[in-house]
């Protein structure tokens, strides 16, 4: 199940779909899922996850500066998961947004 | 615990002095130091797996090194890494190196029980697998593959 920063649940089917959406959309430069906190809980494991994405896009409407310039969002995002343990596999059960996502443009990489 | 500076030369012998490969299992950036949580599977003992935990310090000259760098700071005690997140940095004046198999002659570095210590490798490892998904190939078994339905 998914919880977004607004409280709104989504199945996991309706995760799995949003999933499948992403294959199509441009792709990012770079993900990366720090885990912030970690605790076990009775079925598996609960986490604190900082979850960052880069991506390049172009600034057709001069949002960012000069039109048709090339800028990189780093969108930056925290969640709770929660993990459980089936067959000896860890499988992610739960996702909670716990942050609102926050943009920054053109952001140095070596301060993600 | 075992403590080496990077810039000196390693050992040329020593208990946990040896070729493995490592890949990160997590980053944790915290005041004044990076830890990098990897993984190592030895070469030389088959079926050896264990966890590292390489604390880098705060350099006192305040130097910033890139993860290429590390890397190769790394390699020089043995240590192959394999890949690092390309956005990790650090400023460096010294590498702890530590280990929880023997082969590694040191207790791992933790400041959280060991269970906790070993879900969080586990799990992180999870995250920088998922996360290196190239996303425009992934398929429906990929999707799968980290998640049910529970």
């Amino acid at each position: 199940m998914f919880v977004d920063a607004l409280g709104q649940k989504q199945t996991w089917l309706q995760m799995r779909e949003h999933a499948m959406q992403a294959s199509s959309a441009p792709p990012l430069d770079s993900m990366i899922q720090r885990i912030q906190k970690l605790s076990l809980v009775p079925d598996g494991a609960s986490t604190v996850v900082n979850v960052t994405t880069v991506r390049t896009i172009v600034d057709a409407g001069g949002r960012y500066g000069r039109q048709g310039a090339s800028h990189t969002l780093t969108e930056t995002t925290l969640y709770r998961d929660r993990w459980t343990r089936v067959s000896d596999e860890w499988k992610l059960k739960s996702r909670e947004q716990i942050s609102p996502s926050t943009v920054s443009v053109d952001r140095p990489e070596w301060s993600i | 615990m075992v403590a080496q500076d990077p810039r000196e030369p390693p050992p040329s012998e020593g208990d946990w002095h040896h070729r493995c490969t490592a890949r990160p299992a997590g980053v944790r950036n915290e005041a004044g130091s990076t830890t990098l949580v990897v993984r190592a599977s030895d070469a030389r003992a088959v079926a050896l797996s264990t966890a590292i935990t390489i604390e880098i310090k705060e350099d006192v000259m305040g130097r910033r090194i890139g993860i290429l760098a590390l890397a190769a700071r790394l390699a020089a005690f043995g240590i192959a890494c394999s890949s690092f997140p390309t956005s990790a940095t650090a400023t460096v004046s010294s590498v702890n190196v530590t280990g929880s198999a023997p082969a590694l002659g040191g207790t791992v570095s933790a400041t959280s029980s060991p269970d906790t210590f070993d879900v969080q490798v586990e799990l992180q490892g999870l995250y920088d697998e998922i996360s290196q998904i190239d996303v425009p190939f992934m398929t429906q078994s990929d999707v799968d593959l980290f998640h049910d339905v529970l």
